[in-house]
């Protein structure tokens, strides 16, 4: 894909993930700085920058955390350079303090904030409809609808912020991000600019503004708000409203407003019911600053309108204000009306039971043979929860940790966790944390609840990335105000979760280039904790003593339990001839007594049910030899790598 | 089209993380472009890299939009693992479609753990056999070991579609982009794809009587 990113000639009539093309986007328009810290659904923007960066001349980054990201944006677009900084909704929350600074700054080049939606969920802890962080932030907020726009926007918006002198938002959803389509390549413009700086802050306010000396707050707010007003009209004459009419005679003069990945659910509805052309309806690709206008006008000739877009009511809330004035006849059907799921991420089903409602349309049913097959089916399906993969480190520190609490602490604590792949020791078997919160929040909320006056110990558990990106404040505070917390730092030396993007603790940037690392040790002395120990997860012993130590220790403490992600090391491995020998199940010294399966639950083990007898699938096992040390009788031979030198 | 209604064709590959079909997906999807057509892939999955199921979604037609397929309208389900086949046909497989099925079974946590246990073959068959025209069965695990490369099943499938002439342009065309697509052991996953395509073609044409 590489080539196809750097190289792909215009016209050129490819498949792109849509991240892959708000990459492509980027490096046609000449962006020269781009920075994220990797959250799904957003991360392969830059890990396919990373990859074109050299070859292209682009300064690709990721970032110690979010703000930091955005703040390298600002930085570059300050000194004349098209800059963007792309993260996942929830992401976008750590920005929210430079950004509401940026609006009221210059820049001499335009300032992308791509924001990654999740309706539903799927990757994240929440649903959060970024298109508020922009109304919040009084910026333009684009959505394209599909992967070629999710391209073509990218230009669009740096042109849009150029003109506008604005950052502006670009707000993707999951089914945009994650979706492949085909799409016709531009031209590559790649043209360095001389970068550069102004004399002093006020001057800055200069900037295309035609504002001279300082201002007062108020009046910066007013500038803001002049700008704002000459959105739509940029945002129309770049098309970024499709308008159609329908037919005079139409359906009970009804007329679709959407926006988004829904619009291909609203294009999908009316081929299939040959209603194209027919019905009136309204693509948005602006939709804040609310576009008034476009909307006014395509809203007074029907009687009703119907909103089919994902999140919150976004679009819904301002028609519903806007028709007050408008058109107070105007009936609109939506989230608000309850029509459409409130929450969620939508699907043709939905759009197909809303819209076929509204137009007094048969909607599609459940053929009646499915019906059967589904009664059927849920009979024999079982559920598949998420679990670590085979081999992962992070099981065996749960397992060790665990079991230093039961000679420590009666098998008595609280646990927070944090976010990454390490969540899923929530999960069972292991079911170690008892409560998880945001990025760095398991070392933060665990300073105030070994404040609340508990006997047990209070740990927090957190990953390498997650650890810089958030933790270090909260560790602090806990040796500033004495919190006896127990951190143990999950430290699989890789962003795992998100597809094993590096992070400052790896020695390696995102184009990997060799840099220096900073070790969570060194930052956790820094901080001042005085407990403070390193080692292997897949050493039980070692593991288990050094918990031990930690949880008797009076005064806050971090454990760091260091080890590759097994699946990077995979595919480090698969670059290589050396091969992994499995572990294997003895037999005749199984008892069948199935601790590995029932309290270690590696997924490369089983339980044969008629045999009594464990057995390890050689496919899936990566010969760690953690469950060595877990069976009881000893019944485990250990696995290997074996081979020769890399390929 | 072949095997479709609407002049769309609908597929959709179900498997478990790590088994491929997001590539799989990738590879179909390149080739229809290759081929002329427009197409949307998408997947969707759970937060960890391997583990939890994940249906892609692929769409390939001269006028399509959504990017995933809807319920009930899958032309064919491609199963990499037979639970995941029943859990893709129950949610997405049209009456009368085909289904393409990996026999090889991957355990779920709480199966291997005793909780739970799991549906015997002959069960997920006969219930997909209520909604289909015709199953495809096949080990595509130990058909991509014979072919020197145990992970290829995703390859080996995409070659059973091939082969069964289901789709609307040339297995050439699919072989350009599984070499556009896969990094490492080209020779391999080609000889996977080919033994596939071998299957594929040998069942062409055997539909269930009655259909």
């Amino acid at each position: 894909m590489t080539h196809l990113i750097a190289k792909g000639l215009p016209s050129e009539h490819v498949l792109l993930l849509g991240n892959e093309a708000v990459a492509r986007g980027a490096v046609e328009s000449n962006v020269e700085v781009a920075a994220s810290y990797p959250g799904t659904p957003a991360s392969e923007i830059v890990d396919t920058l990373a990859l074109v960066a050299d070859e292209v001349g682009m300064h690709v980054q990721w970032s110690t955390n979010e703000m930091v990201a955005f703040e390298v944006a600002v930085g570059g677009a300050i000194c004349g350079k098209r800059s963007m900084a792309s993260m996942k909704h929830i992401g976008a929350n750590w920005i929210v303090d430079p950004l509401m600074h940026a609006v009221y700054h210059g820049f001499n080049a335009g300032l992308l904030l791509v924001s990654a939606d999740d309706p539903s969920g799927h990757s994240s802890a929440n649903e959060q409809d970024n298109r508020y962080l922009a109304l919040m932030a009084e910026i333009p907020a684009l959505e394209p609808s599909d992967v070629q726009e999710a391209k073509d926007y990218v230009r669009l918006a740096l042109e849009m912020s150029e003109e506008i002198r604005l950052p502006v938002m670009l707000r993707l959803v999951t089914r945009i991000c994650h979706s492949r389509g085909d799409v016709v390549l531009g031209k590559v413009e790649r043209h360095p600019v001389e970068p550069k700086f102004h004399d002093d802050y006020y001057s800055n306010f200069v900037l295309g503004d035609g504002i001279v000396g300082p201002k007062v707050i108020p009046e910066l707010h007013a500038i803001l708000h002049e700008k704002l007003k000459r959105v739509e009209e940029v945002a129309a004459k770049k098309g970024l409203f499709l308008v159609e009419k329908g037919l005079k005679s139409n359906l009970n003069k009804v007329g679709i407003i959407t926006s988004s990945a829904p619009a291909n659910y609203v294009f999908d509805y009316l081929k299939r019911r040959g209603l194209r052309g027919k019905i009136g309806l309204l693509k948005l690709g602006l939709t804040n600053p609310f576009p008034e206008r476009v909307v006014s006008e395509f809203a007074k000739d029907f009687n009703k309108i119907i909103v089919v877009e994902e999140g919150e009511p976004f679009i819904e809330r301002h028609l519903t204000a806007l028709a007050k004035d408008v058109k107070p006849s105007l009936k609109i059907f939506g989230k608000l009306t309850a029509h459409l799921p409130r929450t969620g991420e939508l699907n043709y089903s939905a759009v197909d039971r809303f819209l076929s409602g509204i137009l007094r349309l048969d909607p599609e049913t459940v053929p009646q043979e499915k019906a059967e097959v589904m009664e059927a089916a849920s009979k024999l399906l079982t559920p598949r929860i998420l679990t670590m993969c085979a081999g992962c480190p992070h099981r065996a520190a749960y397992y060790a940790a665990k079991k230093a609490t039961r000679t420590v602490a009666n098998a008595r604590y609280i646990a927070m966790g944090d976010i990454g792949c390490y969540t899923l020791g929530m999960y069972p078997p292991l079911k170690f944390m008892q409560d998880v919160f945001c990025m760095g929040g398991s070392i933060g909320v665990a300073n105030g609840i070994a404040k609340a006056g508990f006997k047990d110990p209070v740990l927090a558990t957190i990953g390498d990335s997650t650890f810089y990106h958030a933790g270090i404040p909260a560790l602090i505070n806990a040796t500033f105000n004495q919190a006896n917390v127990k951190v143990m730092v999950l430290d699989n030396e890789v962003t795992a979760m998100t597809g094993y993007q590096p992070h400052p603790g790896c020695g390696e940037t995102a184009t990997g280039k060799p840099t220096k690392r900073v070790l969570i040790e060194d930052i956790s002395k820094a901080c001042g904790i005085e407990f403070v120990r390193i080692v292997d997860p897949y050493d039980m012993k070692s593991s288990v003593a050094a918990m031990e130590e930690a949880l008797r220790f009076n005064g806050p403490a971090v454990v760091i339990f260091r080890r590759l992600c097994s699946q990077e090391y995979l595919r480090r491995l698969r670059r290589t001839v050396q091969r992994i020998v499995p572990c294997v199940v003895v037999e005749e010294k199984c008892t069948g007594c199935r601790t590995c399966v029932a309290a270690f639950g590696c997924p490369a083990m089983g339980f044969d049910k008629e045999r009594k007898r464990s057995f390890i699938d050689p496919l899936e096992c990566m010969g760690c030899g953690v469950c060595v040390e877990v069976c009881p009788q000893g019944a485990i031979a250990e696995g290997q790598v074996k081979g020769g030198e890399d390929k | 089209m072949t095997a479709t209604r609407d002049s769309e064709l609908n597929i959709i590959i179900a498997g478990v993380g790590g088994q491929g079909n997001v590539r799989g997906a990738q590879i179909l999807g390149t080739a229809a472009v290759k081929a002329g057509y427009r197409a949307r892939v998408s997947d969707v999955y759970g937060i960890a890299q391997r583990g939890g199921p994940v249906v892609s979604h692929v769409r390939i037609g001269k006028e399509i939009y959504g990017s995933m397929v809807e319920e009930h309208r899958a032309d064919v389900v491609v199963g990499l693992e037979p639970m995941e086949a029943l859990r893709a046909t129950s949610s997405f497989l049209r009456p009368g479609g085909i289904v393409i099925l990996s026999t090889r079974p991957i355990y779920p946590v709480e199966v291997n753990t005793g909780k739970a246990s799991y549906p015997k073959l002959e069960d997920i068959l006969a219930v997909i056999g209520k909604a289909s025209r015709k199953i495809v069965t096949l080990d595509a695990t130990k058909v991509a070991e014979d072919a020197g490369i145990p992970i290829a099943a995703n390859i080996v499938v995409l070659g059973v579609l091939a082969g069964l002439g289901l789709l609307p342009f040339s297995e050439l065309v699919l072989k350009e982009a599984i070499k556009e697509s896969i990094p490492r052991a080209l020779e391999e996953n080609l000889k996977a794809f080919d033994a596939g395509f071998s299957i594929g073609r040998r069942l062409k044409g055997c539909d269930r009587k009655g259909d």
